[in-house]
């Protein structure tokens, strides 16, 4: 009996197998369109970039023109979002500082997807000493004081954006080095690449094929925080005298200065705010949902 | 559980090695730092570069022998953060920055301090709650605040809890340190974001404990949804939840040198940055070391309260399956 | 006398977003006090469902119908905190996988004696007494210090004795053990089948035994009830289950136990795999597809036929006589 009841789960698992591969990129994009959080976020994150990218022609005037018949105003038809102290046009100043931010923002999360995953996969390839050396490696730089670092590396380099980028990449691609690891261990140990391995795939073909695909989810969803995680840095470091020097837009410096004059001239403070808070919002909204989407075990 | 402790300790004393060489060698890198001067050669130069006036040159010359090789730098740097003798600064020459940090340093920990204490409880209220109301309106609520919680950092809930609080309805001061209510707003915007990461977490911790097997148990032996919580589930929960509370800490500690400068409150992270701002290299490295430290030393608590509280780690040193 | 449980006509559907699951469907069962009977069947059959229902612990998504009569009350009719006074103390389960049934976080003291505290039967102090004489009474030496371990400096083996005694502890008259050696070592299940069968009959309890193996129910039971698809397909004594079975599924099932003397021949087993319950039944028998005995009358679906008090069936063969089949 016990025989006759393997073979047919056997049997049974196979079919489910090919059944679940078929159809999963399908019920991928019809969870994606159900999953409202997902949306709403991808929306959010696509107006801040294009926002950023064409600030350019969206913008009304000149980052730089400053008017000084119109200063300190509140919105208005010709300055929706008021003007600053030197009468510049602050959905102008917005548009040219998340560029700013976005660079920040993707460029750190680049360097540290680059240097994560090259750590990570490292580790979990070698496994062994290296395993534990980089392993305590990266507990160590995680016990970091991670956003003095950051102040440190600006304070020394100078207040320019490659520098503002690397210095909040410096620390925070330990994160992704240990999603990274964790991740290939996993799919590694999974049936479904001993059985690849077992019908004579080469390595290569196991890591394109299979590991990439199946690890992707995680890391994916960790971009997905970790940008906005790097733009609260970049806007932190300003808010500390440590933003990009000026004529930049920047908008972590915006916030600043708005706050400096939050009783005279809250507007000031408001818009950058309210934009960056979109930034940070769409972002967080599309990973929840992007991890709601890959996450089997958060799905009930 | 003792060789438990005398790993984790391990551990921390290679970290601090390492946050301290990083330190170090970021100094000697830094462009005009004091560190490379020798009498000889830029000395004077670098003085006058920085503004050091030449007696006090000549006193960091001592200290951190400077005329001697890097290794013996870095030695004397090491031994003299360890047994406290931290020397003096640029900004404050005259001010030992021992007493610096003696005046700073304790309101920098009360608020993280607070805010933990506020954070954890509030996590664990709210967390319990929505897991045991899951899938009702009252869990998807709780959890849509939250996730707002930690999609906004504390600089910029401050924000908005001074543009509420402080210019609109004008009940809180949003600046200044006398007197209690000074403290509201800057503890609030450290606390918010740590309960929206701490609450989700505490809710789906909970939740898993709640449908496993020996919760099933419960039930089977006549048990109600008050002994499967309160006698099982919410205990082992909170296990995995001490484990994100060090990053929290660490995170928060970091919150408290933005959060002090927004409201103008004289903590170590308002020396901080001026000390970033003025390039005061010296005391940039002590006072760096000085977080780490209390990083280091909070992770360590986190790790041997848990390993003290999960009877698998405190028998045998680990857990099977982890 | 009434029976100590009495199950008539119990259907248990789970309903999620994609389908609906028709895991029990008309069932019929009574057990005498001081009996053991065994439900068998492969994993999906619902014989783990059916007993569950009886607890009443299923998901919320599980919609039950039919009578379970406890000692003449119908338990589904109970409210909640009436139920939870049955529960543990009126009837006790034991479960498959002692490791992940007990919590990892607390005692095996603190746990056994909680059916006594949940209870109000006895003090903490009285009930870890009782709970040590349990524990030796299953076999655990040094109780006493054994009371303050945690699951995990336990062997699976002993694991499984401590979820014994902690179900035995506020004596109930039902003792429910759903595939309770299923996951130990051959040697360590025997050891576990004749304590539990020892313990069932000092104790004059009812026992219900949950398993797929048709040999450890025949160790075990007074009377088999082999389930397939939700159904009862046969009831039989377990002293008749050699000579008197009528049913095909369970001959195929018998058939398929490997034999360890006589000369080597291939295994027989059950072709096809077992029905997919998810979505709906079939008009006719739920075996019929795998039946190698089936014709034109299994398109509908087979009555439940007593042959004799002891043994009925649900097969159209059963109608003409037993002796045909």
């Amino acid at each position: 009996m016990n025989r006759a009841m393997s073979l047919n789960s056997v049997i049974g698992n196979r079919e489910q197998l090919i059944g679940a591969r078929a159809s999963s990129w399908r019920r991928m994009w019809s969870r994606l369109t159900k999953n409202r959080k997902a949306l709403i976020g991808a929306i959010m994150v696509f107006l801040i970039v294009f926002l950023a990218v064409f600030a350019n022609w969206i913008s009304p005037y000149a980052y730089q023109q400053a008017d000084f018949t119109s200063l300190n105003q509140g919105p208005s038809l010709s300055h929706i979002l008021g003007t600053d102290s030197l009468g510049r046009d602050l959905f102008t100043r917005i548009n040219y500082g998340l560029r700013s931010v976005c660079i920040v923002g993707f460029g750190a999360e680049f360097v540290e997807l680059t240097v994560g995953v090259m750590v990570g996969a490292l580790a979990a390839y070698k496994g062994g000493w290296v395993d534990n050396v980089l392993m305590r490696l990266v507990d160590a730089v995680a016990s970091f004081p991670s956003f003095l670092i950051s102040m440190i590396l600006v304070t020394m380099m100078g207040r320019i954006l490659p520098v503002m980028l690397l210095a909040v990449a410096a620390t925070s691609w330990v994160g992704m080095a240990r999603v990274v690891r964790s991740q290939v261990l996993r799919v590694r140990q999974t049936e479904y690449i001993q059985a690849a391995r077992s019908m004579g795939a080469s390595s290569l073909t196991i890591i394109l094929r299979y590991i990439l695909p199946n690890a992707m989810g995680p890391i994916v969803v960790a971009v997905s925080f970790g940008i906005p995680a790097n733009m609260m840095a970049e806007a932190g470091l300003s808010l500390v005298g440590l933003g990009i020097n000026p004529p930049t837009p920047d908008l972590g410096v915006m916030i600043s200065e708005g706050q400096q004059s939050i009783m005279s001239y809250p507007w000031q403070l408001i818009g950058p705010v309210g934009v960056f808070i979109i930034a940070l919002l769409g972002f967080t909204f599309l990973g929840d949902g992007l991890r709601d989407m890959f996450d089997t075990r958060s799905r009930r | 559980m003792f060789m438990y402790i005398i790993k984790r300790l391990f551990y921390m004393a290679l970290a601090f090695l390492l946050v301290s060489i990083v330190t170090f060698g970021l100094m000697k890198a830094a462009p005009g730092t004091f560190l490379i001067n020798t009498q000889m050669l830029g000395g004077v130069q670098a003085a006058t570069d920085l503004n050091i006036p030449p007696q006090l040159m000549n006193s960091f010359i001592k200290e951190f022998h400077l005329n001697s090789p890097w290794y013996v730098q870095y030695w004397f740097y090491l031994k003299g953060f360890v047994t406290l003798h931290f020397g003096y600064s640029i900004e404050y020459p005259s001010l030992p920055t021992m007493s610096l940090i003696k005046r700073t340093f304790p309101l920098t920990l009360g608020l993280a301090f607070s805010a933990t204490v506020v954070g954890t409880i509030v996590s664990i209220v709210l967390g319990v709650i929505a897991a045991v109301k899951e899938h009702t309106w009252v869990d998807s609520t709780t959890m849509f605040i939250a996730t707002l919680g930690t999609a906004i950092p504390s600089y910029v809930t401050a924000i908005v809890l001074m543009l509420v609080f402080g210019v609109w309805w004008r009940i809180l001061p949003i600046l200044g340190f006398q007197g209690i209510q000074h403290y509201i707003l800057p503890v609030a915007a450290l606390v918010i974001p740590v309960v929206g990461s701490m609450s989700r977490y505490m809710r789906n911790s909970l939740i898993e404990s709640l449908h496993s097997d020996y919760i099933v148990s419960v039930y089977a032996k006549g048990g109600g949804m008050r002994q499967a919580v309160f006698g099982h589930a919410l205990r082992n929960s909170l296990l995995p939840l001490i484990t994100v509370v060090g990053p929290q800490l660490a995170g928060l500690l970091m919150g408290t040198v933005i959060i002090e400068n927004l409201f103008g409150l004289p903590g170590m992270g308002q020396v901080f940055a001026n000390a970033a701002q003025q390039k005061d290299y010296p005391l940039i490295m002590v006072s760096t070391l000085l977080y780490a430290v209390v990083i280091m030393v909070m992770n360590l608590l986190v790790d041997l309260t848990y390993g003290g509280l999960d009877p698998r780690i405190r028998k045998i040193g680990y857990v099977q399956g982890r | 006398m009434a029976p100590l449980l009495e199950i008539s006509n119990l259907s248990v559907r789970f309903h999620s977003d994609k389908a609906e699951v028709f895991a029990v469907n008309g069932l019929d069962l009574s057990l005498d006090t001081g009996k053991a009977i065994a439900i068998v069947g492969e994993s999906g059959s619902g014989k783990s469902t059916v007993m569950m229902a009886v607890m009443r612990l299923l998901q919320s998504n599980a919609s039950i119908t039919g009578q379970v009569k406890l000692d003449g009350t119908d338990v589904l009719q109970l409210p909640e905190k009436a139920m939870r006074r049955l529960r543990g103390k009126e009837m006790a389960m034991v479960f498959q996988n002692a490791g992940s049934s007990m919590n990892p976080t607390k005692t095996i003291g603190d746990q056994m004696i909680e059916p006594m505290l949940f209870h109000h039967m006895a003090s903490a102090r009285d009930a870890r007494q009782v709970a040590v004489k349990l524990l030796h009474q299953v076999g655990i030496p040094d109780p006493e210090e054994r009371l303050n371990n945690y699951p995990f400096e336990f062997s699976g083996g002993q694991l499984q004795r401590v979820m014994i005694a902690m179900a035995l502890i506020a004596d109930p008259k039902l003792l429910i053990a759903d595939e309770p050696t299923t996951a130990l070592d051959v040697t360590v299940q025997a050891e576990v089948l004749i304590l539990l069968k020892k313990l069932q009959r000092e104790r004059g309890m009812g026992l219900v035994f949950v398993t797929h193996d048709l040999a450890v129910a025949a160790q075990v039971a007074d009377d088999i009830y082999v389930m397939y698809g939700g159904f009862v397909m046969e009831r039989i004594a377990a002293s008749e289950l050699t000579t008197h079975l009528v049913h095909p599924y369970l001959r195929g099932l018998v058939q398929s136990i490997p034999k360890i003397d006589g000369p080597r021949t291939e295994l027989p087993y059950i072709p096809g795999q077992p029905i997919s319950i998810t979505g709906g039944l079939p008009d006719g028998c739920v075996f019929a597809s795998r039946c190698d005995k089936r014709f034109v009358k299994c398109h509908e679906r087979p009555r439940h036929i007593s042959i004799s008090q002891q043994h009925s069936v649900s097969c159209w063969l059963a109608e003409g006589g037993v002796e045909q089949a």
